[in-house]
């Protein structure tokens, strides 16, 4: 199930949290458990199961690592064993048909059949059907026995608790990547205060609004230029098609983790911030410290800081960001386009920490904020192409390849009738509206919270609008 | 309680009002409605509730039909459509759903076509008229509201021009007499020729079409003070209205047309049906929403219409027409002037002229009626060049 439908806004919200703030304290997380994998089951009724059995392996990973404190050997194989079964079940799901075809490409035959693909008996397309949310609950899973190994956190004896961290369904399908560590307190004892549920329902108004509204809207421009042949596309277009990506993107993801992060609250939990204003960032490093931040968080805690960080000399450093950001990528889907784009902002990230970025920090602000939106701009037409070659003729097209008109009828009618929206989108990822909610908080407080209501209400009724007739209301991350 | 507090409890009881109020309301909708209702506005039977056993679930089809089930009964349904459509324009969306609104009425969109099967259709219409070349072949392919009223809608829409797609069509027809009804139309842009909630022209629209078919085909035709107007329904909205749902344009009048010197007598037989009706006209669709099928009712693949005592009996008295539902508001003109007018609509035909008990040579004259869009859309008119076999 996704957040931005009636059945999940008008039908399972009210129903679990009904059911949730009734119960009783012990109770919560079974009814967390329950609705979690009635939310998962909604879309994937039969991968579910192996959602639970990772959940199984690393409870019981858990149990072991804890009972055996002192055995390192035992330790480490649990360790391993956990880390292989996610990973396993991540190149199985995931990278398996990618991994197959390019075999076959390499081999110039059908050596793989990737129409026919078993796993346990079960038929499965891997190119097709990947388990929705896969790469966020393996991550988030194994975070758990990563940091029991380090000492970093105490066991979960209940199987019930941790099951319910695994399966809370705020964050199941799309992030943040909650570790377990962010909310391992909160599983055992937790207050549901009149605070927490009023921020919460603001973040969710505010999320289901970003996606619903905003990236919805501006996403339907970036499919009807996607859809052109690319040889009618003026240069115009082109920049107006992948800027509406640009923002659609930011929107539907960031609304996304707003929504899970405003459940969170409702439901007593407080979990990671993932986005914090990256398109206002004048650096490629400081916009993956700004967008999805808790994926880049998990990589620095699991994979970079392991390896050594930036702690044995510049040589090894590069080496692991490399890593690190070729991973990136790859999580991000099973494509080359995908490992091109995490590679190559690996290379920018390398050439800032070796030079580029001190040389930003001199310059005005404005001009560090346009290199890093351009190469992220650029960035974003290899992440949502089909494949390299068309990624390449469409960037190529932007700089008037192929005798590009530079401006055309149908550009003049895209600005004429996305102009507004694009207005609101520029306005909506800076800080201006929050910093002008909070200067006027200052002059009058009461005009703003009851203001506030207002326009949130407003916002809410007209999510529902937007919801029910959803001629266009894409799930993006069915590749992640 | 202080000023703090208060303000966040209101946001909460209104949140969680709204919210149970959509969810009591739908779901009461859910238990109340019957199985499968037809939405009259929107022109479509609702989703039935889901089967549910191992397989549906499995394949999820449960799921997403449950939730068109459960969207297609929330409450006030149609009231939220509006209410995104005109947000959607006040942020400068024009076109919603393919139908732009503009000066008052409803203009469906028209940007590009297939070229391929538009030639395909060409080619079997030439081919037809090479089979039986002894006969006479017209065409008449009438431009709609978005060409006439083309400079209405908003700068670089991307509409095509009609003009010349039938320029176009005619000229690569030199078999077929093309019927221009461009120009009338175009002439009486500032008449009720196209229903504002509808894509068809109006019976004022189609007495041109028959003007212009009667001096294409030279026939003695009726003036307009001929007729006696009767303004049948005045509350027709139409298939562009089931798409935008917008309130704010006035709605259709549907007028009927007959001779003040007294109607022919005819008699219509729908293929298939043992039943024949003694009108052109089905005056029960003025009731119900679906107005335009007032014109000969519903589509189908062949009627026969036998006119007794015409006034005005032409030299070509039997005549074939092949056409789209443009020609069900123009047929009843042209039925006052033939004894028999057989009239297929290939949409529904999957077979040869035989298998709907047509021979094209017992005809006089042979008669093709669409609109720009549907000829352009319309990838049946090819069946033409296997149907004579």
């Amino acid at each position: 199930m996704v957040f931005s439908t009636l059945v999940f806004l008008y039908l399972f919200l009210p129903l679990t949290l009904i059911i949730y703030y009734a119960s009783p304290k012990k109770a919560k997380n079974l009814i967390i458990l329950l609705s979690g994998i009635l939310f998962y089951s909604w879309g994937e009724p039969i991968y579910v199961v192996v959602m639970l059995i990772s959940t199984m392996i690393d409870y019981t990973a858990g149990l072991i690592l804890n009972r055996f404190e002192n055995n390192k050997t035992i330790r480490r194989v649990c360790l391993i064993v956990s880390i292989v079964m996610n990973l396993g079940l991540l190149g199985i799901f995931k990278y398996s048909g990618f991994i197959a075809a390019n075999i076959n490409a390499i081999f110039g035959t059908e050596l793989i059949d990737i129409n026919n693909m078993y796993f346990f008996g079960i038929e499965y397309l891997p190119m097709n059907t990947l388990p929705i949310g896969i790469s966020f609950f393996t991550f988030q899973s194994m975070s758990y026995t990563i940091d029991l190994y380090l000492g970093n956190v105490k066991v979960q004896k209940n199987p019930i608790s941790f099951a319910a961290f695994v399966t809370l369904f705020p964050q199941i399908v799309a992030g943040p990547i909650v570790r377990y560590d962010d909310v391992a307190k909160e599983l055992d004892d937790r207050s549901i205060t009149l605070d927490l549920i009023y921020d919460g329902i603001i973040k969710f108004i505010i999320g289901l609004s970003k996606k619903v509204i905003i990236a919805n809207s501006i996403g339907a421009l970036w499919t009807a230029v996607k859809d052109t042949d690319i040889s009618q596309v003026s240069v115009l277009s082109s920049w107006l098609g992948i800027l509406a990506f640009t923002f659609q993107i930011y929107f539907d993801f960031s609304g996304y983790s707003d929504m899970a992060v405003g459940l969170g609250k409702m439901m007593g939990f407080n979990f990671p911030k993932n986005f914090d204003y990256p398109y206002l960032s004048r650096t490629i490093s400081e916009f993956w410290r700004k967008w999805h931040i808790t994926l880049g968080a998990w990589f620095k805690s699991y994979v970079y800081f392991p390896m050594g960080g930036n702690r044995k000399g510049m040589g090894r450093t590069v080496f692991n960001l490399a890593v690190v950001w070729f991973l990136t990528g790859v999580w991000h889907g099973a494509s080359w386009n995908f490992i091109v784009w995490g590679s190559l902002y690996g290379v920018i990230i390398i050439i800032e920490k070796l030079f580029l970025g001190k040389v930003l920090q001199k310059l005005p602000v404005f001009i560090g904020r346009i290199y890093t939106m351009l190469l992220v701009i650029l960035g974003w037409v290899l992440f949502d192409t089909a494949d390299l070659a068309t990624a390449g003729n469409y960037i190529a097209r932007m700089f008037g390849a192929g005798g590009a008109e530079l401006i055309d009828s149908t550009s003049l009618y895209y600005l004429a009738t996305y102009g507004i929206t694009f207005i609101i989108c520029i306005i909506g990822c800076t800080d201006l509206p929050k910093k002008a909610a909070e200067a006027l908080k200052k002059k009058s407080a009461p005009l703003v919270n009851y203001g506030g209501i207002a326009v949130l209400t407003g916002m809410f009724v007209l999510c529902a609008a937007y919801l029910v007739d959803q001629t266009y209301n894409p799930f993006l991350y069915f590749n992640f | 309680m202080t000023d703090k507090k208060l303000h966040k409890i209101l946001l909460i009881v209104i949140f969680s009002l709204i919210t149970l109020v959509m969810a009591t309301a739908t779901v009461i909708n859910c238990l109340t409605l019957p199985e499968r209702p037809f939405s009259e506005t929107e022109n479509r039977y609702l989703q039935k509730f889901p089967e549910f056993n191992f397989d549906t679930v499995t394949e999820k089809t449960f799921m997403s039909d449950f939730e068109s089930y459960f969207s297609d009964r929330v409450v006030l349904r149609e009231d939220w459509i509006r209410l995104m459509n005109s947000f959607d324009r006040m942020l400068g969306k024009r076109e919603i759903k393919g139908v732009f609104t503009e000066d008052g009425r409803m203009i469906e969109a028209w940007k590009s076509y297939d070229a391929d099967s538009v030639n395909k259709n060409l080619a079997a219409m030439q081919q037809f008229a090479e089979a039986y070349d002894k006969k006479k072949v017209y065409f008449m392919l009438a431009p709609t509201a978005q060409d006439i009223y083309s400079e209405t809608l908003p700068a670089n829409c991307g509409a095509a021009n009609q003009k010349a797609f039938i320029k176009m069509c005619y000229d690569s027809l030199p078999l077929i007499t093309g019927i221009d009804v461009y120009t009338s139309l175009s002439a009486a842009k500032n008449d009720y020729i196209y229903y504002r909630t509808d894509h068809h022209w109006t019976s004022y629209g189609a007495f041109l079409g028959y003007e212009a078919v009667c001096k294409a085909m030279q026939i003695n035709g009726f003036a307009l003070n001929d007729f006696n107007i009767e303004h049948a329904a005045n509350d027709f909205r139409g298939t562009l209205y089931s798409k935008t749902l917008d309130n704010s344009i006035q709605p259709d009048v549907i007028d009927i047309y007959t001779l003040a010197t007294g109607e022919p007598k005819s008699e219509i037989k729908v293929f298939g049906e043992e039943q024949t009706y003694d009108s052109l006209y089905q005056r029960d669709f003025l009731e119900k929403k679906d107005k335009y099928s007032t014109f000969l009712g519903l589509n189908t693949p062949k009627l026969d219409i036998t006119t007794e005592n015409l006034s005005k009996v032409e030299n070509d008295s039997k005549l074939l027409i092949i056409k789209d539902s443009y020609a069900n508001a123009l047929i009843p003109f042209l039925s006052k002037h033939y004894s028999d007018i057989t009239v297929l609509d290939l949409r529904y035909i999957n077979g040869t002229f035989e298998s709907v008990e047509v021979n094209v040579n017992d005809y006089d004259a042979v008669l093709f009626v669409y609109n720009v869009i549907t000829f352009s859309q319309d990838t049946n008119v090819s069946k033409l060049s296997f149907m004579s076999e």
